[in-house]
């Protein structure tokens, strides 16, 4: 099956990019492996002179929606998490640049991993979210800029702590 | 550096300025030290994000993503087949009424659970409190896991006690809780499955009941009670944190 070897070839990429959305493992997987099925579906919708990456990213950002809408309680979950001090249970990464992608918007998360992690262009980031391109380019500043504040409030909080022991 | 340049460096870091803007913000970053230090930090930033999430790529892919998915047909050749198929689902239904997949038979038992024990006034527990050390070594025994009874006095709950259940042919557990105006609250606690991942919290509901589930890799938990749902995922949350020591 050539199709469905093509979407395997995507599918560590994919799997990257769900855990950065959702970061619990499990719910990640189920997310690829909905997205690499429905792909393999809906083949015949896919335009063969156009990108597979774009595409098979763009399905599962619609399944990732899909997601948020259906649980809104875990969402607010992690507004809650906020006055936590380690929100990450065992083996998740508890890096403060975790805890930052985590704080951030859904929205900024998307567009920030799609951008830095996985590299697309502005105009495929477009594609898979359906937003213009300045909207990719001011919606990406602002994530950036989000992180950047969440870093450097990190950061003098653990200075602090350096300075008190 | 105004909120444009902001805007105009982030782009330049992913090449993607025309060259007029490209040149100007070039010569920014000559000129103005805070845009360059800007841009430093965005593009450390941009490493480290994809440095972290690179991990993900060295893990093995779990064996059920590799599968192909079973092809779909078009309905009407295969008419005869769904309507047997149909006949063979309601069968499947009544057989599955007792072979429940194992974490939906947790949070049905967890629900059941608590109406039976909950209302009951005289035996609410096996074992109560007041022996709650030899209640939670015992439960720990059968559960293969140990844990602690947690602490949910910050929200007005004492333990009452506990008891040993059976779910399908395992151990389970329940313990419970009361408020100062009678309502009860029950932890429930069953063996996870083999390779079934640790989970965050989800919402169930059943009639006036509400419940918080989670796992970890060795039990799956459940919280339920007659509460609003923003109290006990507060409860859920405490319990979770205290059970992870």
């Amino acid at each position: 099956m050539a199709n469905w070897d093509a979407i395997v070839c995507e599918l560590p990429a994919m799997r990257r990019y769900a855990r950065g959305l959702v970061h619990d493992k499990g719910l990640a997987d189920d997310l690829v492996q909905s997205s690499a099925e429905r792909a393999f579906h809906k083949w015949h919708l896919f335009q063969s002179q156009k990108k597979l990456r774009p595409w098979l990213f763009r399905i599962l950002h619609n399944l990732y929606i899909d997601y948020l809408r259906q649980n809104s309680v875990l969402e607010s979950l992690h507004e809650s998490f906020d006055h936590v001090a380690d929100p990450c249970p065992p083996g998740w990464m508890t890096s403060d640049l975790t805890v930052a992608l985590m704080k951030i918007k859904p929205a900024y998360r998307e567009v920030l991993l799609l951008a830095d992690v996985e590299e697309f262009s502005y105009q495929e980031i477009g594609i898979i979210l359906g937003v213009p391109k300045g909207t990719v380019m001011s919606r990406l500043s602002r994530a950036r800029e989000a992180m950047r504040e969440l870093l450097k409030e990190y950061r003098h909080q653990s200075d602090r702590v350096r300075t008190l022991l | 550096m105004n909120e444009q340049d902001k805007l105009h460096i982030s782009a330049y870091l992913d090449g993607e300025l025309e060259s007029r803007e490209n040149t100007r913000i070039k010569s920014l970053l000559l000129k103005d030290a805070e845009a360059e230090q800007y841009y430093q930090q965005l593009s450390h930033q941009k490493r480290a994000l994809k440095q972290m999430m690179n991990r993900v790529l060295e893990e093995p892919l779990p064996e059920s993503l590799n599968l192909p998915p079973a092809r779909q047909t078009s309905w009407k050749p295969i008419l005869p087949m769904v309507v047997s198929l149909a006949a063979m689902l309601l069968f499947g239904i009544f057989i599955g009424w007792q072979v429940k997949p194992p974490v939906l038979m947790h949070q049905q038992q967890a629900f059941g659970a608590h109406l039976v024990y909950a209302s009951e006034v005289r035996h609410p527990v096996e074992v109560d409190a007041s022996q709650e050390g030899h209640l939670v070594t015992w439960l720990s025994k059968r559960l293969g896991q140990s844990f602690q009874a947690p602490d949910l006095a910050r929200f007005g709950f004492e333990l009452l006690g506990g008891r040993l259940l059976a779910q399908s042919s395992e151990p389970a557990a329940q313990l419970m809780y009361e408020r100062s105006d009678g309502v009860r609250l029950s932890l429930y606690l069953s063996i996870s499955t083999d390779g079934q991942a640790p989970s965050a919290f989800h919402f169930g509901q059943k009639d006036l009941l509400n419940a918080f589930f989670w796992s970890s890799d060795a039990l799956q938990f459940a919280l339920v009670g007659p509460f609003e749902q923003s109290l006990l995922l507060d409860m859920a949350h405490a319990s979770y944190q205290q059970l992870m020591i």
